[in-house]
């Protein structure tokens, strides 16, 4: 998949993480800032990455603000982020979201 | 205890506007401030802490003393941020005192530049290191490498005499067109005109200044008591970006600016801009450019004479790139005066 | 899962410390608010946080439910694929007004199950009566699908509905309250009461779960854990209540054991009602 717009999700209240998502000419940057830095920083870089290459996308700018957010919570605001990112017409396919 | 919510303030509500007015004041901030949206946090009918935002700058943010440590400043910039999402805005700034940075860092912004008394700080995916990154690759071997800084409302024979001297002493010239939708004439139409007008040049090339020239509007004045003050710093802001950002990326030496025959403040910027770029840059003042008539020619006389129809005399103001898109405009505006009432 | 339902608790779907902390609580359900609870804006957001809680979060016994958007607000059919794909155990339709509400999500929720692969019928549904319309026809939308575990009362549109306000007394919901009971009870299913906002009136709160627990609700939605404790107080039983049940379904035992086809206690029939009520006066006893 390609991100076309830039887009956001989540918030910065605690147990959440806000993403910033947009499009980059090549490669994934991925810029985290956390609360949990120090512990769980390149946890969440991978987690991240995971997420972009399960969706097979190759290229895209993250900005991530996280205040100790679940693993699944990282994976739902990173959906959230892409599908808003993908354009307009593009649906969850539910039967295979993981 | 019941959870505060973030609630929209009505300024145009003059009690509301008051308790605003005070609130802010009570944290060292004057409020004679451009703002859209303000947002705030009630408990009970105390006004708790607000934020507002003005484009893609938040702005007038502050937090009553007694409610630290409640997240409130949280709350109140996380609803700015999901209403500047909600414009599709994912890109934005924030004035503050330099004390209070860590907060917006923890809230993943960035430091643009701080002076003594104020910070520029950012939030998004393509910052001023990204904006600096693509200068970079614009790069152009020289000697003597020279800039100009124009918001050409419109480009004006004045701006093509400035880019004339500045190409004619350098080996090359970078021409930047301030971005910020804040003029008459939109960036678009700006940028096209400097592009036109400058076409004959081979020693130059344009840009456009991204986000990080900041014109008065945006200037967050809130929080400097005297009028030339508030000068000081805005140029000591842009002056400190425009060294560490945009000289730096592309090896500028020489900024060049036209004289300031009329306004006070852009004297006063031109000094502080002068004084706070030297020596990495050298600011170079050049006369301005009169017409046939003596009247010293700037884009506030051509949007004066656009204003009254006078496209005759706009031939001595502009060059006739910028003339004939005059024109055009003119004509167009005419048949939507014509026809456009249905 | 227990066939308890004192506690429903809210939970709004755009909230991950809430959504994380609801499975450290003693509710006996979890209600996650897709609806009323989230902006317009942030619809998709709060699915995607829903569907992958429910799928990665270890609520251990507790049954969840997820309120999701009506159909024809344009997120309704989203909310219910999603939530069938993470295998929710209940959908709470908002504003049922009729039977046919009720008929038009089950027909979504079945085509779904069918797409998504689960077996037809596995998702269950309760629908929440919240408007004058809706309490009218109560009896046909308690009949309106085998999917339906029960009935429930939200009094917040309700009474702006019928152009009223809550007040401390309740009076104002005795018509609902009492035409949800009896359409849940004629049909056999559950019928749960509204959420009770005013945190800090304990004794407010108290006063109207005695009320709905002598009307013979099932249970009430809350909104903070701090409730929890205090309904289950007031639907626990007493220690006759206990002593007495714990002899009806021993004499059921010994009736079975001597294949005798009457039972009967100090001298008293015993039919399937006393023993259903029996059962569940344990079922309360053993979990609170």
């Amino acid at each position: 998949m390609e991100i076309i717009n830039q887009s956001t999700s989540g918030t910065l209240e605690s147990s959440d993480i806000q993403i910033i998502l947009g499009p980059n000419k090549q490669g994934i940057d991925i810029d985290i800032r956390s609360s949990v830095q120090k512990q769980f920083g390149e946890h969440i870089d991978m987690l991240i990455r995971k997420i972009l290459s399960d969706k097979m996308i190759e290229n895209a700018k993250v900005l991530a603000v996280d205040n100790g957010a679940l693993d699944c919570t990282i994976q739902a605001r990173m959906e959230t982020a892409i599908y808003r990112s993908i354009g307009e017409n593009q649906r969850v396919d539910w039967g295979v979201v993981e | 205890m019941e959870q505060l919510a973030v609630v929209r303030l009505n300024l145009a509500r003059k009690e509301v506007y008051e308790v605003w007015k005070a609130f802010l004041v009570n944290h060292g901030m004057q409020s004679d401030e451009i703002v859209t949206d303000t947002l705030g946090i009630y408990d009970g009918e105390k006004l708790v802490a607000t934020g507002s935002y003005h484009k893609n700058i938040i702005k007038c943010v502050a937090v009553d003393k007694g409610y630290r440590g409640q997240c409130l400043l949280n709350k109140i910039v996380n609803e700015i941020i999901a209403e500047l999402s909600q414009k599709n805005i994912y890109h934005y700034f924030v004035y503050t005192k330099p004390d209070v940075i860590g907060k917006f860092i923890d809230f993943g912004f960035k430091k643009v530049v701080c002076t003594d008394h104020l910070c520029l700080l950012e939030r998004g995916v393509y910052g001023i290191e990204y904006y600096k990154h693509k200068l970079k690759m614009r790069y152009q071997e020289g000697h003597v490498i020279g800039s100009i800084v124009m918001n050409a409302n419109p480009f004006t024979k004045g701006h093509l005499h400035l880019v004339k001297y500045a190409a004619s002493l350098c080996d090359f010239v970078h021409i930047f067109v301030v971005e910020e939708e804040e003029s008459v004439f939109p960036f678009s139409i700006r940028y096209e005109l400097v592009k036109q007008g400058i076409a004959s040049f081979n020693n130059v090339k344009l840009h456009s200044t991204g986000n990080y020239i900041v014109s008065n509007t945006t200037f967050p004045s809130y929080f400097i008591n005297k009028k030339a003050d508030i000068t000081t710093e805005h140029a000591r802001l842009d002056a400190s970006i425009f060294e560490h950002y945009i000289a730096s990326a592309l090896g500028i030496k020489y900024r060049f600016v036209g004289e300031e025959p009329f306004s006070p403040t852009t004297k006063i910027y031109n000094r502080v801009l002068k004084e706070v770029l030297y020596p990495t840059v050298q600011l170079v003042e050049i006369p301005r450019l009169t017409a046939r008539n003596d009247d010293i020619i700037s884009a506030t006389k051509v949007r004066a004479l656009i204003e009254a129809n006078d496209l005759e005399s706009l031939e001595n103001y502009v060059p006739r790139t910028t003339l004939k898109y005059l024109e055009a405009y003119k004509k167009q505006k005419m048949e939507v005066n014509q026809f456009g009432n249905n | 899962m227990t066939n308890l339902r004192r506690t429903m608790m809210f939970v709004p779907g755009n909230h991950p410390a809430m959504i994380r902390d609801a499975s450290i609580y003693a509710s006996d359900s979890i209600m996650f608010d897709l609806e009323d609870a989230v902006s317009p804006f942030e619809k998709d957001s709060a699915r995607l946080l829903v569907y992958h809680a429910l799928k990665n979060v270890d609520y251990g016994e507790k049954e969840l439910i997820v309120r999701i958007n009506s159909l024809n607000s344009g997120f309704g059919f989203d909310d219910i694929e999603a939530m069938i794909a993470a295998q929710v155990d209940v959908i709470r339709l908002p504003k049922t007004e009729t039977a046919q509400d009720v008929k038009d999500v089950e027909e979504v929720i079945e085509s779904y199950e069918r797409k998504l692969g689960r077996e037809v019928g596995s998702t269950k549904m309760m629908a929440a009566i919240e408007c004058a319309k809706g309490t009218l026809n109560a009896l046909e939308i308690a009949k309106s699908s085998k999917r339906l575990i029960g009935i429930a009362l939200g009094a917040e549109d309700y009474v702006t509905n019928m152009k009223t306000r809550r007040y401390p007394d309740g009076n104002e919901l005795l018509f609902a309250r009492s035409m949800i009971i009896h359409a849940a009870r004629s049909v056999g299913i559950m019928a749960f009461d509204t959420i009770y906002t005013d945190l800090d009136n304990v004794e407010g709160f108290k006063a109207e779960v005695e009320l709905i627990h002598q009307l013979g609700f099932d249970g009430k939605s809350i909104i903070n854990p701090r409730q929890i404790k205090i309904v289950n107080e007031i639907y626990r039983p007493t220690k006759k209540e206990i002593s007495h049940a714990l002899d009806v379904i021993k004499a059921i035992e010994e009736a079975n054991e001597k294949k005798s086809g009457v039972i009967a206690l100090n001298g008293k029939m015993i039919d399937k009602p006393i023993v259903e009520r029996a059962k569940y006066v344990l079922s309360l006893a053993n979990h609170s």
